[in-house]
């Protein structure tokens, strides 16, 4: 498939470095040379060099024959402009942009992007995805990493095994007839920075992460087998207004259980646009890493601080010292994935990383079949992808113990109709059931090979 | 023709404008077969349009250096100037009475303060219509000049809301390459408010009238209401024939004096926010009620006796509401009910409370006097958002940038003009004391006349104080002080402050 990607920022960069590592005909186009020229490099791109909105920097990239153009500049309004150009003039099939600003996204004016308007077939909003992601991780404390799945009646929880688990050193398969009513099962399991997909022999050990595919109804309980407790948050500070944080804290203050948010930010102009879009939150001007003004959020006594600047190492140090101060809970965003391994030393519990938000999304839509969600997992190790199955998939009318699934892949759970059942052996999949698997990378081929129409469909 | 009207010196206009008032007492005489009024104020309005005519001819190549402050000043002098030339038809109906008394009785209908120095019996209705339309042409000049000259020079409580200094035109901006000339201004809005105000005027007089007022009554009343001079006819308000429906009409045009978001079809450039989130409407409707509660609820907490009469309390809630909303607005008309109320809340002297009342005054931009609704609001507002900074010292207030300018800029010109106003009050008292009038009396009389609220007189202090004994020099006094507090004191200053030249 040849892609065009128009922007090498982060987001655009991440998902070339995907879509070209999955053997895609992929051009990226920036303004600066000195990234194309890094990403022609590092990356199996192509690259040009120019306004991606131009006419004729997008021939010069190729989109007369592209089958796909992803815009992700950092401008909403070129990223606009790039897929109607795209439209208009080339014709290309597939248009996603990322738009920021949440007024375009209203649905009140959603003929903005359709058909008529812009031509935008997928809009990803990164900022909206994350203050999901940050919201997911504040509803469920004890997890370092979650995404729900299935119109949310499925999620995926990324938990740290401690001494006091009760779990440890018991065969997965054990743990499967002990609990047989527990609809959860652990897909993936990190051990000493490897990530495997387990047999049933394999037995869990302290210091594991470990990812934990359940039912909604059994997240409680399937935290509480792994040795967390849950407990509500009720005061949250916010470090951090920009967009994701103020989505942050306009969902909280939606939400019924009256959550006490407080934002610290550092630019007075932001700081003030947040102030105006908030009835109930505090909004605190200064440097986050003040320890006067954390203490004047009353950090000490907050139940979680969750560190959404710009800035990675901001984060990180925020988390780290809202930790010190008395917080029970920190998360951080971190952009950077090579930083993950520093949450443990660190002693945050959890990381957002956009990319990998924005990038499960993009990914969504550039995958074969019917797939409904993919979400990519730790440093793009291993993919979450959830699928309808169709009648010409070689899945479709067999036993979940019958189909091949390659070494590293693992079925997280089957949805019939709108019911959620835990995969077992004698589970026949269907047409039109969903499908969840997890797939370590080097087998996602193979899984789109599984949830692709056969040849003969044709 | 109008154009080349308003070109002429806003003086000679507002003279022009005068004599043309004077007929209306005039038609009005002749019609109820006064014949000697009716010459009286025909005279009168000839001499003054034959003036106008004379000056008119002589000023026509008049151009001023700085327009916009010539319309101010020429706005100052109006009050030094024209309450001289609306006594000549009082001098002419009433032969016996002192220059002084006539120029009082004028400048306090001019700047709608309706303080009177004749008892009603001894004036006839053509005069006592002509002391109302005085008014009422008083207000409206307020309301136009709130507009056309105040607003462009940041003066009059725009300066509250725009948070620039006061006295000083807009920046320029390079793509501004000409803005209008005052006289063009005051042209505009004047073809675009006096409908408003007549057509009001003139429903509230129809109203009064189905009501069953007479028609005299009706329209003094009309008048004295829409400009919140309070000025009555020779009977008092309270003995009004349309009684509580009649004040609950009234009481809805209180709303003008409120806020000038009332007035409909007056297009404002900014922010609109639906009518009731006015905070001017709310902090009006919020004080009222404070006071009202307060003096309806005493009644418990005083009263001997156990029964109580509904339609007592009834009555004297409405009289409570009705008459703190009249000296909000700085009107003046005294409820029927109120004597009714002042027994019933068992405070001698709820006076204070209507002192209080008027000081806070009503909206800006239009004819209420006093510190005005919008600046106490900013203060609040400011007061408010420091009692938030106590908590969290680096917290950011919210309600987008034009709540942020009330609060900081526009909080800091309200203080400003609130202390011009004490001091002014001070400064008045001062000079009342000295003029040898008693200390409790010199506080009402300074307050009535700085808050325009003439009638003040009749009910702040414990006894009535009567504008007819007291001597010249306290008259002139006051007299003067009703401009300053018309004009309010930063318009005043802005104008004799050095640096006027300056643009």
């Amino acid at each position: 498939m040849k892609v065009i990607i128009c922007g090498a920022g982060q987001v655009g960069w991440q998902i070339a470095r995907h879509l070209s590592g999955e053997k895609n005909d992929v051009t990226l186009v920036d303004m600066n040379a000195d990234l194309v020229r890094r990403a022609t490099d590092t990356l199996d791109v192509q690259g040009v060099v120019g306004f991606a909105s131009h006419p004729d920097v997008l021939a010069k990239a190729g989109a007369r024959d592209a089958d796909m153009l992803i815009a992700a500049t950092h401008s909403d309004e070129v990223n606009m402009v790039t897929c109607q150009v795209a439209h208009v003039v080339f014709n290309v099939t597939r248009k996603i942009a990322r738009i920021r600003a949440q007024n375009y996204l209203d649905p009140l004016y959603g003929a903005i992007t359709n058909q008529d308007g812009l031509a935008i077939d997928v809009v990803i909003s990164p900022e909206r995805e994350v203050a999901e992601a940050a919201l997911q991780r504040l509803a469920a404390p004890a997890t370092f990493d979650t995404e729900s799945f299935m119109n949310g009646r499925a999620q995926l929880l990324g938990i740290q095994l401690t001494q006091d688990c009760p779990v440890l050193n018991t065969p997965l398969r054990q743990l499967n007839e002990l609990f047989s009513t527990l609809r959860a099962i652990v897909v993936g399991i990190r051990r000493e920075g490897r990530l495997f997909a387990p047999d049933p022999g394999d037995q869990l050990y302290a210091d594991d992460q470990i990812y934990v595919f359940t039912h909604f109804e059994d997240v409680n309980r399937a935290l509480e087998i792994f040795g967390k407790k849950t407990k509500k948050q009720e005061r949250v500070v916010i470090v951090g207004g920009g967009n994701v944080g103020l989505a942050v804290a306009r969902a909280l203050e939606t939400r019924t259980d009256r959550i006490r948010a407080k934002i610290i930010e550092k630019d007075r102009a932001t700081a003030e646009r947040a102030a105006d879009a908030l009835e109930r939150t505090i909004v605190l001007n200064g440097d986050g890493m003040d320890i006067d003004l954390l203490m004047e959020a009353s950090i000490d006594r907050a139940d979680a601080v969750l560190a959404v600047t710009d800035d990675d190492k901001t984060n990180l140090l925020v988390a780290v010292r809202a930790k010190q101060a008395g917080c029970q809970m920190t998360i951080a965003l971190v952009n950077d994935p090579t930083l993950a391994p520093l949450m443990a030393p660190l002693d945050i519990d959890a990381y957002i990383n956009p990319r990998a938000t924005t990038v499960s999304s993009i990914l969504r839509h550039i995958r074969h079949g019917r797939v409904r969600a993919v979400y990519s997992i730790g440093d793009a190790e291993a993919e979450m992808i959830e699928a309808q199955v169709l009648s010409t998939s070689p899945l479709a009318g067999r036993l979940v113990r019958d189909i091949e699934f390659p070494e590293g892949v693992l079925v997280g759970a089957v949805m019939k109709g709108d019911k959620v059942l835990k995969p077992t052996g004698d589970l026949r999949v269907e047409t039109g059931d969903v499908i969840a698997l997890f797939a370590m990378a080097k087998d996602v081929p193979e899984v789109e090979r599984l949830l692709q129409v056969s040849i003969d469909f044709f | 023709m109008l154009t080349r009207l308003a070109e002429l010196p806003l003086l000679v206009v507002l003279l022009g404008l005068s004599g043309a008032m004077a007929l209306v007492p005039a038609i009005y005489a002749l019609a109820v077969n006064d014949h000697e009024h009716a010459r009286n104020f025909l005279y009168s309005a000839l001499i003054l349009l034959v003036l106008t005519v004379m000056l008119g001819i002589a000023t026509a190549a008049y151009s001023p250096r700085d327009p916009s402050r010539s319309h101010l000043s020429a706005l100052v002098l109006a009050y030094a100037v024209l309450p001289f030339a609306l006594a000549l038809p009082l001098r002419e109906a009433l032969p016996d009475t002192s220059p002084v008394n006539a120029w009082f009785e004028m400048i306090s209908a001019f700047t709608t303060t309706g303080a009177s120095v004749y008892p009603p019996e001894r004036l006839a209705d053509a005069v006592h219509l002509w002391r109302a339309t005085v008014g009422w042409f008083g207000g409206f000049l307020i309301i136009l000049a709130a507009y056309a000259i105040l607003a462009p020079l940041n003066l009059g409580g725009t300066e509250v809301s725009s948070g620039r200094v006061p006295g000083r035109g807009a920046v320029g901006t390079a793509q501004v390459a000409r803005t209008a000339d005052p006289a063009v201004r005051l042209t505009r809005f004047a073809l675009m408010l006096f409908p408003v105000y007549g057509s009001l005027t003139f429903l509230l007089w129809c109203g009064l009238l189905v009501l069953g007022e007479s028609g005299t009554s009706a329209l003094i009343h009309a008048m004295g209401t829409l400009s919140t001079s309070g000025i009555t006819g020779s009977t008092p308000f309270r003995d009004a024939s349309s009684g509580t429906a009649g004040e609950i009409l009234i009481f809805l045009c209180f709303a003008f004096a409120i806020t000038r978001r009332a007035l409909p079809g007056v297009r404002l450039a900014e922010n609109r926010r639906p009518f009731l989130q006015d905070p001017e409407l709310r902090l009006a409707a919020l004080l009222v009620l404070t006071v009202t509660l307060i003096l309806f609820l005493r009644h418990w907490f005083v009263a001997t006796e156990a029964a109580i009469d509904a339609s007592e309390a009834l009555s004297s809630f409405w009289g409570i509401i009705f008459t703190a909303a009249s000296f909000l607005t700085t009107t003046g008309y005294v409820s029927t009910d109120w004597q009714t109320a002042t027994l019933w809340s068992g405070i001698g002297t709820p006076g204070l409370v209507l002192l209080g009342l008027a000081i806070i005054g009503g909206g800006t931009a239009t004819a209420a006097g006093g510190v005005k609704l919008l600046r106490v609001y900013a203060l609040l507002r400011h007061g408010e958002r420091e009692l938030e900074k106590i908590i969290h010292p680096n917290s950011i207030g919210r309600g987008g940038i034009e709540a942020r300018r009330l609060r900081r800029e526009g909080a800091q010109f309200a203080w400003v003009f609130f202390m011009l106003f004490a001091t002014s009050i001070a400064v008045v008292s001062a000079l009342l004391v000295l003029s040898g009038v008693d200390f409790e009396q010199t506080m009402v009389l300074a307050i009535a006349a700085l808050t325009t609220t003439g009638q003040l007189a009749e009910l702040g202090a414990a006894q009535p104080i009567a504008y007819q004994d007291l001597t010249d020099p306290v008259k002139i006094i006051l007299g003067v002080s009703m401009v300053v507090g018309r004009l309010e004191t930063l318009a005043l200053l802005a104008l004799i402050l050095p640096g006027r030249g300056r643009t």
